[in-house]
């Protein structure tokens, strides 16, 4: 918040805390965009919500978005340098208003049976 | 009641709060136990104090829980504490097998389910503890083979320390040899972990971008592409709120966990230079943004 403080932003600025799912949800839902700066993630959860929820991203174009969301053809999603904060600020509005969803990924039953098998497979029980 | 069913000890975090890759966690040992599997669960302690309806779920569903580990992590805020119940732990995990006095049966393999090192060893001295299996699920790159990805996240370390802390205090010397010395650490860590990773059972990752960036193609490696979803819980309320057709605030939302690596240095200034050509909610009236998210 001191930051916030410096940069004159802090009146602008409200800090949730832990919010349940549907809370989270809904708050997502009514965002304009979401902000991802992320600089380390392999899937983010945080991201397939926001989209499915109808809500655009702007993240970095680390290889955990490209791969999973930009190929993969996730709609309202836009990738910036890492470090380049005018760039993400710019990408953020060109993104206000615009249509977002996900990738049609598999269930997630059909994720965890495939998780399980090859867990049996490799013990020796499946 | 398990018969010939696969038995696993899963070493898991289950303190939802702690993020995205704990949810996965959860999700998976769920899953597991509705489908026959015997899980035991080691947890960290401070999980013990902080998980109490995760563990009230999991322990509902049959997941019987080993014990826990990571004695540690109940001083997260008490430096000197933590080194001393880092200590005791060292000296209990290595001179008694405190585990396998409680432990009846030998699991057919020890999951870790983060790649973590303190998760990925303990999984592993344990499997040969039991002679079982070692499997780690890497639900992050447990480091970075491509240098400019590592460099970028010692970058994002030191953005942090600088706004945050002291660091900008520091001369422009101090500030080199800080970075510098991040780095070598980081690269003598990189080779540490690069020959025993490689060198476990077998390890599951969950996104394809995860062996892209740790720049490996190991035959102990098996890649989930997907490796995670939404769950059916989170499509119905998902499709549930859809359906109210929410409409959208002036809120610019920035939702990760509140470390280095998740960028949120960048995000206040991001959101600065937004906010200056563009009106967003103004919170100084004391508005409370749960009533907001609530607001049909």
């Amino acid at each position: 918040m001191n930051l916030a403080r410096k940069l004159n932003i802090n009146y602008k600025i409200l800090i949730t805390g832990y919010l349940t799912r549907e809370e989270l949800f809904r708050l997502k839902a009514k965002a304009l965009v979401h902000l991802y700066p992320s600089h380390e993630d392999a899937f983010p959860y945080s991201v397939l919500e926001s989209l499915a929820l109808g809500t655009p991203v702007v993240a970095h174009d680390i290889p955990a978005l490209r791969i999973n969301f930009l190929e993969k053809g996730a709609e309202g999603i836009s990738l910036v340098e890492e470090f380049d904060v005018k760039g993400f600020a710019e990408e953020a509005f060109k993104l206000i208003g615009q249509k977002a969803s996900p990738p049609g990924f598999p269930s997630w039953e059909e994720i965890m049976e495939k998780e399980l098998s090859l867990l049996k497979r490799f013990i020796g029980k499946g | 009641m398990y018969g010939d069913a696969l038995k696993i000890l899963a070493v898991a975090n289950i303190d939802i709060t702690k993020g995205g890759g704990v949810l996965r966690a959860i999700r998976s040992i769920k899953w597991y136990v509705k489908n026959k599997v015997r899980v035991d669960l080691l947890i960290p302690l401070s999980d013990v104090f902080y998980a109490h309806s995760e563990l009230k779920d999991l322990k509902a569903l049959g997941v019987s829980i080993a014990g826990a580990f990571k004695i540690s992590s109940i001083a997260s805020h008490a430096p000197i504490l933590k080194k001393t119940l880092s200590d005791i732990e060292n000296i209990l995990f290595r001179r008694v097998n405190f585990l396998k006095l409680s432990y009846k049966y030998s699991p057919d393999a020890v999951v870790s389910f983060h790649e973590s090192t303190d998760f990925v060893v303990t999984a592993y001295i344990l499997s040969k503890l039991f002679h079982s299996k070692s499997v780690s699920l890497l639900q992050l790159p447990p480091f970075y083979g491509l240098k400019r990805r590592a460099e970028n996240i010692v970058r994002s370390w030191f953005l942090w320390n600088y706004y945050l802390t002291s660091l900008s205090n520091y001369s422009n010397i101090q500030r080199k040899l800080s970075m510098d010395l991040i780095k070598a650490s980081n690269l003598i860590h990189r080779n540490i972990k690069y020959n025993f990773y490689k060198h476990l059972d077998m390890l599951i990752a969950v996104s394809p971008s995860i062996p892209l960036e740790m720049n490996v193609k190991w035959d102990n490696m098996v890649i989930l592409d997907p490796g995670l979803t939404l769950d059916r819980e989170d499509q119905i309320l998902i499709n549930k709120i859809i359906k109210e057709s929410p409409t959208k605030n002036r809120i610019i939302l920035y939702s990760a966990r509140i470390s280095p690596e998740k960028g949120l240095i960048e995000a206040l200034y991001a959101f600065r230079i937004m906010s200056k050509n563009f009106q967003v909610s103004d919170f100084s009236s004391q508005e409370n943004l749960k009533q907001v998210s609530k607001e049909h």
